[in-house]
């Protein structure tokens, strides 16, 4: 059975009266601790479709199964939940709260579970040096450079232990070099952690750095 | 003897309920008078000014009040089915009531309540009323305060006075309302973006809704109680008008607070989980 398996999967966006398919009928299968690209131009479908696999929308029809569990059938509290303990999201607008340091942001997922604060503290700033920022702890996301506040990013979506992380564009702000090193470090998670990462990208500088890359174009999937 | 109007609130003519239920006599200091229809609406705190200019103008009740609150300072003895005379007019005492304390503008005197019905109105000579109301609006300042009333001056300046009491709560509740739900919808706006990043990660949306809910009513609360204390000050020092808690600022606390709660969770579900998520991605 595949880790992550989608099926016939649309979502539809009515603009103006008019029904745009971001995702139209795509179909395919990802297996455990792949590092997967969905590449494609902007308006492709992309972010739609991460979005859907982070079960933060619905979709008009089709399904998600993870683990053999149909994801489009949660409820808001379910998909919250199942998003808390699976799923690290990294933004392409990065999406840092902006109030908060280093460390809290890190700290954000996990501060309504049930654990242990200093337990919590410990795993974030574990993380932090591992993403190299063990001297920007208590710095807020203002004082960091974007490649930084990318490398938050990620802290923070590995910090539940998720199987699935799922990345929007986050190379979009950087320096081809800074990029790469970012999607470097994602590739060494992955290996560290076990995590499956699917990058939702753009560019095709980063295409070369993934075990399998999916072809998107006007939402439907067009080379897998 | 002297009868000393106070403070009914809603009284019709056959409202004999009042009576029975009484309610509204507890902390009061001046009414005015205002004929709807059958029903008589007498405004609790409301301008004593123009209360008495309304019976000075014809010289008589308006139409329709056949009853009313009186507070009695004098030491007299009143039964129920006793009449009193009023200038020349005359009042019949329909109940009894002690209220020991009775909070005037800037002092407390001890009075006795009798509830009073108007036996001749078409003859009541308002006058006496009106002694009785600006000895009960301010004890010692009574003789200047009646000189004032029945003065042509006070007239004027009552007619300028644009809202009674009653009027300018009900502006204020209105207004605070409105302000209190477009607080929420700013706050519910300026953390949508914080909000969806939570949801984004993992919070369930009860938390994030908790979160909301807390600030706005917090947020809300302050802003209430600045501008109860504008009121207040308002009241007391510019309008002369004296103000305190009552049932109706109480309902207007606990309105304006839900108001927050309700507002917060419908723009907290539209703005955060419906387009907050939108505006993380783009």
């Amino acid at each position: 059975m595949s880790f992550i398996e989608v099926k016939d999967l649309t979502k539809i966006y009515s603009v103006g009266g008019k029904n745009i398919f971001a995702v139209n009928n795509v179909s395919f299968s990802l297996r455990e601790k792949e590092f997967t690209i969905l590449f494609g131009p902007s308006g492709s479908g992309k972010t739609t479709l991460l979005m859907l696999l982070a079960a933060l929308i619905k979709p008009n029809k089709g399904h998600i199964y993870v683990r053999g569990q149909d994801i489009t059938k949660f409820s808001e509290d379910e998909a919250a939940l199942w998003r808390r303990k699976n799923v690290g999201f990294i933004f392409q607008t990065i999406n840092l709260v902006d109030f908060l340091n280093v460390l809290e942001n890190v700290m954000l997922p996990l501060y309504t579970a049930k654990i242990d604060v200093h337990e919590l503290r410990e795993k974030a700033l574990k993380l932090i040096k591992r993403v190299g920022l063990e001297e920007r702890v208590k710095h807020k996301p203002s004082q960091l450079s974007v490649g930084e506040q990318q490398r938050v990013a990620i802290a923070r979506a590995l910090i539940n232990n998720p199987e699935i992380v799922l990345a929007d564009e986050p190379t979009a702000h950087l320096d081809l070099e800074t990029g790469k090193k970012i999607i470097s470090l994602m590739r060494e998670l992955r290996d560290e952690y076990g995590t499956t990462f699917i990058v939702a990208t753009h560019d095709p500088e980063i295409v070369s750095m993934a075990d399998r890359t999916i072809k998107m174009r006007d939402g439907r999937v067009i080379l897998s | 003897m002297y009868v000393f109007v106070s403070s009914p609130t809603l009284i019709s003519s056959s409202d004999v309920k009042l009576i029975d239920g009484w309610r509204w006599t507890n902390y009061v200091v001046c009414v005015s008078c205002e004929v709807y229809g059958n029903v008589t609406v007498l405004n609790v705190n409301g301008n004593f000014r123009k209360f008495a200019c309304k019976f000075l103008v014809d010289g008589r009740l308006p139409r329709g009040v056949g009853e009313a609150a009186a507070v009695v300072l004098e030491d007299i003895n009143v039964n129920v089915g006793d009449f009193l005379s009023v200038g020349n007019g005359s009042v019949r005492v329909v109940g009894l009531l002690d209220i020991k304390c009775v909070p005037l503008i800037g002092e407390v005197v001890s009075a006795k309540v009798i509830l009073v019905k108007i036996v001749d109105e078409e003859v009541f000579d308002s006058r006496a009323l009106v002694v009785g109301l600006s000895c009960f609006a301010n004890v010692s300042d009574v003789l200047v305060r009646l000189e004032n009333l029945l003065g042509e001056n006070v007239l004027i300046d009552a007619s300028n006075i644009p809202f009674s009491r009653i009027r300018f709560v009900n502006v204020f509740v209105v207004c605070s309302l409105v302000a209190n739900v477009a607080v929420t919808f700013l706050i519910v706006l300026d953390i949508r973006k914080d909000c969806a990043i939570l949801f984004s990660v993992g919070w369930l949306p009860r938390d994030v809704f908790g979160r909301i809910v807390l600030e706005t009513v917090v947020l809300n609360l302050l802003g209430f109680l600045v501008g109860f204390v504008v009121l207040y000050v308002e009241t007391v020092f510019i309008l002369k008008y004296y103000f305190f808690i009552n049932i109706y600022v109480f309902i207007l606390m606990m309105l304006t607070l839900l108001s927050s709660v309700f507002s917060s969770y419908i723009f907290s579900r539209f703005l955060v989980f419906k387009k907050g998520v939108e505006v993380l991605v783009t």
